[in-house]
């Protein structure tokens, strides 16, 4: 099911790449270091095919190629390699690496629960290695468990662990606490923890993707925090540790459309397209083809993604959040918006479904529902602007004015240009609201008189 | 019970207490990177993995004199196991480690002197490797064990890595090289888990077919599981004078050698006194083949790093079996000449001069039938304390002046006892088949009582149980079967350009072979045959 799936993704893909052939920047086949390990380790299942140990290496070649193009057919091929290996040893301690790479995969392709029981056992198989406990925490977090997550996060720290003080602990230790510092609402500490981070993939030298998404990944938290500044900074410099490098383009995209610098945001998303045509890079660009004018590109763009939505939304593969975000943002589908969000919650119950769950139910006319189920998105007091906007706009279809005012005046507080299209509107209705509340105040400044 | 029924009904009890040596690779230099789970803008920014650098994981130590000039000796060590050759650039050394030779010329086992490594990043314009190294000593340290300090000196040489340096009468290499160790560890595995029963396949033994590795046309059978894969290497040749003492365990003219690897102290993650931001603490040390992962088991190996060579009788002789005797030891024959009747009756050393067909069983006996042993602790003292113990009187021909041979097979440059498994170690010396054959004829075994053969009888303390503890198994045919029959005999490293190794080792210091190619790229060796 799994594979078919993959295969129909990769023929749209191929299908995107296809109608992208005429932009500037074709994909390039990305002929590198990753594609040598490959095909070294590919050599040396030749040599022995019955050596559990190179399949696990071949298999986590594979998963690097699935994060350098964003193509999942690399995860399908993965999984085989690992399976492969796990069948040949999967009793002794051994078999704990290949145990937690496949439960990375299954991760990848949001088995989490399946990813969780796997990393759970790779723990098991061999106690003495911690770095199974980021994956445990990991999946705890999507599946909304966030008490076990940060639980699981902590044996990361663990100074009676040999490993604590390698490279690979200390990097697991730093993204994760900045993955929970800006979760729980603590932003400064999580950009500390986050540029700690890029330091140690350096000075690691992990991989050139890896140090790159690291860079993104402060990028990201950058312009979550409203610092366009540093945030392009940081995406440049993932740019440049990993040239052509899709999601580097995406965050120049999103920093560009937020500075009204539309030419160049268009220019950045087909770059990243052009590598990979993600959903989110196609809506990204239609948006910005919208905010622009070009309401005919716009379409083009969202035609694309509805590919996508009606594929993934029959395949139940890992964009279902995305589109239901993307339907309900555009007014779209907004039945289906709701379908997929909650068929999401069949997986997982983090603060990012609720918050899909609570978007769909805003704009299929459900605002009590949506309102509890914001009440959950927000539960853990994270600092992002589009929370807050959500947020925002539920509590004023349910004439909570007060919080609906102070929602929206944090999402602006926070990031002035939040999304290229609902920062607008964020301001055209805490106008709204201001004037509402005005005009109360003076209604009833009237209606007091004798 | 015949042999191969013995080997069927372990298969309920042969949870093997030890990991194969590879494990130790394994588990320290494949901790994963997992790249966290971002929920908060599009999927599948999440996932894994890279490798771990294994800066500090030493693979193998290396103490042999020049061949060209026996006044010099070499000493090398091994890290980042593994190293693929498609990456070859991320392959470095860490600036938070010491790494460290540590020499032992008096009576104990403690360093006398050490040799210490210090790496620092630079920028490209500086060198173009991006690091620099600086060699201290040799000198005596100033702290002795598992907590070091940088010695106070000048340093003996400096200069950028990737190159061979010389200053001050020293002359050192830093950079990738082949990997130079040689085993058929994917069959290690299946045998040590009742997969397979040996390294290659004996249908006809007499008593039940027997799992191996089918021969290949080029008599052959093994596969070089680190075939292929690089490592980086620090090598240093200097005056062996320089290192000369009163004698390792008071044995003229030898040295006990070890390498150690160590990470700068936390002060605050430990309460250790005279501890200082300077202290670096031992997290790995290194020192003859094979003998932690064969002999250590897993849940010990942290706590066998984190000790000294000095304690390693009192805390390590247990996990070594007792040596066979010229005496009989359970009155069924055990002896050391009993064992070597055993093996060639079941045809374990039928490969003796070469098979042309490739039909061999087994290695020849590289201890005659003879050898004199009557000390049962012979493995113990041959094994611990765990360093390379090299005689710098014995000439890199195996002509020790004024003495004659004592080596097992009449190759001096075999030692068995005090003076460990071999001189030194060469590069090419085939030191898994050395250990192997070494193991077989020596160590002492309880086989079934159905059995009837030497060792048959009830269990014994000091003995390995057949067939329940498959390290038996491993060592039975003496060899891995990487090298064609007609070289199995010859564990000594004497087969240049090669020895077992898939590629040839240079003539010249730093003796080691070139990084190993991208399969199909130039450069590529086919040997041993690809399958």
């Amino acid at each position: 099911m799994q594979t078919r799936t993959i295969h129909k993704i990769s023929a749209a893909v191929a299908c995107f790449v296809f109608l992208f052939a005429a932009a500037a920047w074709p994909a390039r086949a990305q002929q590198n270091e990753t594609d040598g390990v490959i095909r070294f380790f590919q050599w040396k299942v030749s040599q022995d095919p019955d050596d559990f140990f190179n399949y696990d290496k071949l298999g986590v070649a594979y998963i690097q190629k699935a994060r350098e193009t964003g193509d999942i057919t690399y995860y399908d091929l993965a999984g085989k390699a690992l399976e492969k290996s796990l069948a040949l040893e999967s009793t002794h301690a051994q078999a704990g690496s290949a145990t937690k790479h496949l439960a990375a995969v299954y991760f990848a392709e949001h088995r989490f629960a399946d990813a969780l029981a796997l990393a759970q056992k790779a723990s098991d198989l061999n106690p003495g290695d911690h770095t199974p406990y980021a994956l445990i925490g990991d999946a705890h977090s999507e599946m909304g468990e966030y008490e076990n997550a940060w639980t699981a996060y902590s044996q990361l720290a663990d100074p009676k662990v040999p490993q604590s003080e390698t490279n690979g602990l200390q990097y697991l230790r730093e993204t994760r606490e900045s993955n929970r510092a800006f979760l729980t609402g603590d932003t400064k500490a999580a950009l500390a923890h986050m540029q700690q981070a890029v330091q140690i993939s350096i000075d690691a030298r992990m991989a050139k993707e890896n140090i790159a998404w690291s860079q993104f990944t402060l990028g990201e938290e950058y312009f979550l925090a409203g610092d366009r500044a540093r945030a392009k900074s940081a995406y440049e410099s993932s740019l440049q540790t990993y040239p052509n490098y899709h999601r580097g383009f995406s965050g120049l995209g999103k920093v560009a459309a937020a500075e009204g610098r539309f030419s160049d945001a268009i220019d950045s998303y087909k770059r990243a397209i052009a590598v990979i045509p993600l959903p989110a890079y196609v809506a990204a660009l239609g948006d910005v083809y919208a905010k622009s004018g070009s309401a005919a590109e716009a379409a083009k763009q969202y035609a694309l993604v509805e590919y996508i939505g009606r594929l993934n939304a029959f395949n139940q593969t890992v964009y279902n959040r995305e589109l239901a975000v993307f339907y309900a943002e555009h007014d779209i589908h907004l039945h289906e918006s709701l379908e997929l969000a909650r068929k999401e919650f069949e997986v997982r119950h983090d603060i990012y479904t609720w918050d899909a769950l609570a978007w769909a139910l805003y704009k299929n006319g459900q605002p009590q529902e949506a309102g509890t189920a914001m009440k959950e998105a927000l539960r853990l007091g994270t600092n992002d602007a589009l929370l807050f906007f959500h947020a925002g706009m539920i509590y004023e279809s349910l004439s909570m004015h007060e919080k609906a005012r102070d929602f929206l005046q944090r999402a602006l507080a926070l990031n002035p240009q939040f999304h290229v299209l609902y920062a607008n509107t964020a301001q055209a209705a805490l106008q709204k609201l201001s004037k509402d509340s005005v005009a109360a105040k003076s209604k009833g400044a009237t209606d007091a008189q004798p | 019970m015949n042999i191969s029924r013995a080997l069927r009904v372990s298969v309920a009890v042969a949870k093997s207490k030890f990991i194969p040596f590879c494990v130790a690779f394994v588990l320290v230099a494949a901790s994963a990177f997992f790249l966290p789970a971002s929920g908060r803008a599009s999927d599948h920014r999440e996932s894994p993995t890279a490798d771990a650098n294994g800066e500090g994981d030493i693979t193998d130590i290396f103490a042999f004199l020049d061949p060209n000039d026996a006044s010099q000796i070499v000493l090398i060590m091994n890290v980042n196991p593994f190293a693929v050759p498609a990456e070859t650039p991320s392959y470095k050394y860490s600036p938070d480690i010491l790494y460290q030779f540590k020499i032992a010329h008096d009576k104990r086992a403690v360093e006398d002197l050490v040799i210490q490594a210090v790496f620092e990043n630079v920028p490209t314009t500086t060198c173009a490797s991006g690091q620099t190294i600086s060699i201290y000593g040799p000198s005596r340290p100033h702290v002795t064990g598992t907590r070091n300090v940088v010695l106070e000196e000048r340093p003996t040489l400096k200069g950028c890595t990737n190159t061979t340096l010389q200053q001050n009468g020293i002359e050192v290499f830093t950079g990738l090289r082949d990997d130079p160790f040689v085993t058929d560890v994917g069959q290690l595995n299946r045998i040590l888990q009742n997969k397979q029963d040996l390294f290659r396949d004996f249908p006809a033994f007499a008593l039940g077919p027997l799992r191996g590795r089918p021969v290949r046309a080029d008599h052959t059978s093994g596969v070089d599981g680190f075939g292929g894969f690089n490592v980086t290497s620090i090598a240093i040749r200097l005056p062996k004078s320089d290192l000369a003492g009163s004698g390792f365990l008071g044995a003229k003219g030898l040295l006990g050698i070890w390498g150690t690897t160590s990470m700068k102290s936390k002060k605050t993650d430990g309460d250790h006194e005279g501890d200082s931001d300077q202290t670096f603490l031992q997290f790995q040390r290194v020192g003859q083949q094979l003998f932690k992962t064969i002999f250590v088991p897993s849940t010990m190996r942290d706590a066998f790093n984190a000790t000294k060579p000095e304690d390693d009788t009192q805390n390590w002789s247990s996990l070594i079996p007792d040596a066979l005797t010229t005496k009989d030891n359970d009155g069924t024959g055990n002896t050391i000449a009993g064992r070597a009747g055993l093996l060639t009756a079941l045809g374990f050393t039928d490969a003796a001069g070469g098979s042309a067909a490739g039909t061999g069983r087994g290695a020849p006996l590289l201890l005659p039938a003879n050898f004199n042993n009557t000390s049962k602790d012979l493995l113990r003292s041959a094994l611990i304390p765990d360093v390379l113990r090299i005689n710098i009187d014995v000439l890199p021909n195996g002509i020790l002046p004024g003495a004659a041979a004592t080596g097992g097979n009449g190759d001096p440059q075999l030692g068995l006892g005090a003076s460990g498994l071999q001189n030194g170690r060469r590069p090419a010396d085939t030191v898994t088949d050395i250990l192997l054959q070494f193991a077989r004829q020596l160590a002492d075994v309880n086989f079934p009582s159905s059995l009837g053969v030497p060792g048959s009888g009830p269990a014994r303390p000091g003995a390995l149980t057949f067939a329940t503890d498959r390290r038996v198994l491993v060592v039975l045919q003496g060899t891995d079967w990487i090298k064609p029959d007609a070289q199995v005999g010859n564990v000594s490293g004497n087969v240049a350009p090669f020895g077992g190794n898939d590629q040839p080792f240079l003539t010249q210091f730093p003796f080691l072979a070139p990084p190993a190619p991208l399969p199909g790229e130039p450069g590529t060796i086919g040997f041993p045959a690809q399958q």
